[in-house]
């Protein structure tokens, strides 16, 4: 496995908030998410990897590269997507584009302008009169226009619509086909994610708490649907995030395999039925500590 | 680094035009004396650029360029310096244009190198505390700059033409009466005083998320 990206011990102190030792690696040709609630440290994380910040301790390599010594080849093939996308706000779009083209090695400005068109920015509007979801848009665009092999963004869907949503999901998917190129992508919605990444990590209170492939994940967490009295109490009370259903209850396991033979004579008769766990509802039940 | 100082230097430019507007009509009248009023521009000039530049720049979209700290660093110190340097020929010019080439007036001379010298570590520390502290910080330092020095000195001098026996002036009377040499070392001496902050503005902004 190439690993395009990689953490050691990654650390960033604020007076009110600690990113805390986080250590990853990131794999060459796929998708790789990063859910959390809201203040999980994301954002940070996200700013820390593409060198936006600098890290209070830890390192990060990219293409086997450092920060360091190589800044300028490493940033040549990144394209990174903040949460608040930041650009000459006075001047136009046009205008930012032509100021970002010449800082990078490989520049395709047809691409950029084809991808403006296409949502719809026209390229003599101010930055300043563009809405937050424009501003994501522009900032897609500029990192798609440099043939980069990375993509890192942070909430990239936030304040699009759902066509456009769908739009840039369908493109990231498209980015990696290849096999050559990964996205790095941070959210606090699993919303349309949950369908493209491969890799799913998890941040809470500044920590990485877990890492996990995703259809590794999905095999372990199941709901049960249950009608009453079909489940023993033990059984039931290992079941998490209950839910009282029109025909009977439902709960998740977070270890399907561990009750598959408790749950077959269940599911023979079909008073038990399982199916996959949604993301967001894993997510959910970890958070509560499940 | 040069697409930075482009971009940069267009508050230069405006600046340095607004600045030197209003000498024109009392150098077409033959008063020479305004070039000291023109030398006390040039820490103002090169302050209020600082301030207007930081203000329009965005260095986060910097971060996610390919270009690090240390080539913005020398793209906006290379272009305070050139401004400088462009300044002080402006005021070498004018100088030449109201006393004639025998510089008869080498008090004027010596008030313009006074001041250039001066105003390269001025700008030097006007980016650190930008960098360090934020936009906030350096409106009030230059702000304070303007109030408790530059316009302390206008005032004392409102009245004049000519700023040779003018109060607040000793330093540039001595260095024009001293060997020329003098004034040589001086302007060193700020080169290497400014090159040595330079380093430091380099770390500064590497270390520091203020300016983001």
């Amino acid at each position: 496995m190439t690993l395009i990206l990689e953490a050691r011990n990654l650390t960033k102190r604020y007076h009110d908030f600690a990113l805390k030792d986080i250590s990853l690696e990131i794999p060459c040709g796929c998708i790789v998410a990063f859910f959390g609630p809201i203040g999980a440290g994301k954002t940070t994380l996200m700013r820390l990897l593409a060198h936006q910040i600098p890290a209070s301790s830890g390192a990060v390599q990219v293409f086997g590269l450092s920060y360091d010594n190589r800044e300028k080849e490493i940033k040549n093939r990144i394209g990174y997507v903040p949460q608040e996308p930041s650009f000459y706000a006075d001047r136009s779009v046009g205008f930012n584009a032509r100021f970002a083209a010449p800082f990078f090695a490989r520049w395709d400005g047809g691409a950029l302008y084809r991808m403006l068109d296409e949502f719809k920015i026209s390229r003599e509007t101010a930055v300043k009169h563009l809405s937050r979801g424009q501003r994501t848009l522009l900032s897609i665009a500029l990192a798609f226009s440099h043939e980069a092999d990375l993509l890192m963004l942070d909430e990239p869907t936030a304040g699009l619509d759902i066509i456009l949503r769908r739009a840039i999901l369908e493109r990231l998917r498209q980015f990696v086909a290849g096999g050559e190129r990964t996205v790095v992508v941070a959210s606090h919605i699993t919303d349309g994610l949950e369908e493209i990444a491969e890799y799913v990590n998890f941040l809470d209170e500044g920590k990485l708490v877990f890492q996990s492939e995703k259809d590794e994940l999905l095999a372990r967490w199941k709901r049960i649907h249950f009608r009453e009295g079909a489940l023993s109490p033990d059984l039931v009370r290992q079941l998490t995030d209950m839910r009282m259903q029109p025909f009977g209850s439902s709960g998740l396991t977070r270890d399907f395999s561990a009750l598959r033979e408790q749950l077959a004579p269940g599911i023979a008769s079909g008073d038990v039925v399982v199916e996959n766990a949604r993301l967001d509802e894993v997510l959910i039940a970890m958070l509560k500590g499940e | 680094m040069f697409t930075i100082a482009r971009k940069t230097s267009f508050f230069y430019f405006t600046h340095l035009v607004s600045f030197c507007a209003p000498a024109w009509p009392a150098l077409l009248k033959g008063k020479g004396g305004i070039i000291s009023m023109l030398a006390f521009w040039v820490p103002l000039w090169l302050s209020s650029s600082v301030l207007w530049s930081e203000k329009q720049e965005s260095y986060a979209l910097l971060r996610m360029l390919p270009v690090t700290d240390r080539e913005i660093v020398r793209a906006k110190f290379s272009l305070a310096l050139a401004a400088t340097f462009v300044y002080w020929l402006i005021l070498a010019l004018f100088n030449w244009w109201a006393w004639g080439s025998r510089w008869e007036y080498p008090f004027y001379v010596a008030l313009a190198n006074l001041t250039c010298a001066v105003s390269l570590p001025l700008t030097a520390c006007w980016y650190i505390v930008s960098w360090r502290f934020g936009q906030s910080a350096l409106t009030v330092g230059v702000l304070t700059f303007i109030v408790l020095a530059i316009i302390p000195t206008f005032a004392l001098n409102i009245d004049r033409w000519d700023w040779v026996g003018a109060p607040g002036m000793a330093a540039a009377r001595w260095l024009a009466n001293g060997p020329w040499y003098l004034q040589l070392c001086l302007f060193l001496i700020a080169l290497a005083a400014y090159y040595g902050l330079m380093q430091v503005a380099v770390r500064v902004k590497q270390k520091s998320e203020a300016s983001l």
